[in-house]
């Protein structure tokens, strides 16, 4: 019997194992932002220093991650088309990371960035904006 | 969901039954080694060999699955960059402590080093403050540090004790010693538990940050949760040191066979705070931002 509870704990407890940490102060462009004009860098203000590891950026179609299976998400990051930045991961604990974008059309953007915390702790986020011209 | 997400806190749940193994049977050992007999001596000393054994194999793993995570995806697990990455952060530097503390362990246990008490007590050491190098515990710097490797000791001590304990149950393996094992196990668990309950209020306190918090934020739910499958643990406790072992004086089995299966509930209460405990040092948010 107690081996059951455990089973039925251990397994309603996974779906919780996913929340986030929030440990950015301010992104710009914002996110859910909707811009005229296509960012020329992006900004990142983090709580407390971190070291900006990854830095993605994905141009979204309609129906991308729209049916993404439970499966496919603990293995695939994003169905977008990954715009190419040429990151280098910081090796140095700041607050404030500034990202050099290249040229970005109109459309939806998904940035997916992961990053690691002053006390070790892996930090990530996803976060959108949208170019829609004037 | 990221698969980490599912790994990172299962692996932590491993990682603290070896540790509480290494550490906490060895200091069972520590304390009963004149009243144990030959097959509990035995038992425990390949307890705490196996568990440091497979305790020195899972830091190199988690050390590649750090590197994974922190790049996001499995290939970084093998990126020599991320690796480097994840070896010069605190979480790498907790990870070699771990390695050391668990090698350390094992070279104590070996038969060959006959029982050398120093390289046992620092390996205990280094198990422990291990968890306290990295993550929420170093919130509060050195005080929070400190008050997790004496919550962890403590902690250590009582779970590794449960199955010694429980196999003193099987049989006449201890004779009349078992009353005496499971009465000194009492007075030693007063202290420890007395650390366990005023440093785990401590950390909560710096932790969740207040009574609004604690109520509020899934941390202080969390918390919460786990305190109260704590308080059930030693309320059973607390009834086997004053109903049950006072009973095992009589030399009477059937006592025994209740003491045991008392432990095995005892064990399963805290297989789900160590779930819990994992959730709150890997997946959930605290609540000072």
């Amino acid at each position: 019997m107690l081996k059951k509870i455990i089973l039925v704990f251990v397994l309603f407890s996974l779906p919780t194992m996913a929340l986030p940490h929030s440990p950015l102060k301010l992104s710009n462009p914002m996110d859910g932002a909707s811009l005229s004009k296509a960012p020329i860098q992006y900004k990142m203000l983090f709580k407390s220093p971190a070291k900006l590891i990854k830095f993605e950026i994905f141009k979204k179609g309609k129906n991308d991650n729209k049916d993404t299976s439970l499966l496919k998400s603990l293995f695939k990051n994003s169905d977008g088309k990954v715009i190419e930045t040429n990151y280098k991961p910081s090796l140095v604990l700041s607050e404030r990371h500034l990202i050099k974008l290249p040229k970005i059309d109109f459309g939806s953007y998904e940035v997916r960035w992961r990053a690691v915390g002053e006390d070790g702790h892996v930090l990530k986020g996803i976060l959108t904006f949208e170019v829609k011209g004037k | 969901m990221e698969i980490w997400a599912i790994i990172t806190p299962l692996i932590k749940v491993l990682l603290y039954i070896l540790s509480f193994l290494a550490v906490g049977t060895g200091l069972f050992i520590l304390h009963f080694r004149s009243l144990l007999s030959r097959p509990t001596f035995s038992y425990c000393c390949k307890l705490v060999s196996k568990a440091s054994l497979i305790g020195s194999i899972i830091p190199p793993l988690l050390l590649l699955m750090t590197a994974g995570n922190i790049g996001g995806d499995l290939q970084s697990a093998f990126d020599p960059l991320m690796i480097s990455i994840a070896l010069s952060s605190k979480a790498g530097q907790s990870i070699l402590v771990l390695f050391l503390g668990f090698l350390l362990v094992l070279l104590w246990i070996s038969p060959f080093q006959n029982q050398r008490l120093i390289p046992g007590i620092l390996g205990f050491a280094l198990i422990l403050s291990s968890f306290s190098l990295y993550g929420h515990s170093t919130i509060n710097g050195l005080s929070s540090q400190l008050l997790i490797v004496l919550h962890l000791g403590a902690i250590s001590f009582w779970v590794g004790s449960f199955l010694p304990l429980r196999y003193s149950t099987q049989g006449k393996i201890e004779e009349e010693n078992l009353f005496q094992i499971a009465h000194q196990f009492g007075i030693y668990a007063v202290y420890y538990i007395g650390v366990l309950l005023i440093t785990g209020l401590m950390l909560g306190t710096i932790l969740v940050g207040g009574i609004e918090e604690l109520v509020t934020s899934d941390y202080g739910k969390a918390f919460l949760f786990k305190l109260f499958f704590a308080t059930i643990l030693l309320g059973i406790g607390a009834l086997n040191k004053f109903r049950l072992v006072p009973k095992l004086k009589n030399n009477n089995l059937s006592h025994a066979i209740k003491l045991r299966k008392s432990i095995n509930v005892e064990i399963s209460i805290l297989f789900i705070i160590l779930v819990i405990s994992s959730l709150l040092t890997t997946s959930i948010e605290l609540p000072l931002k």
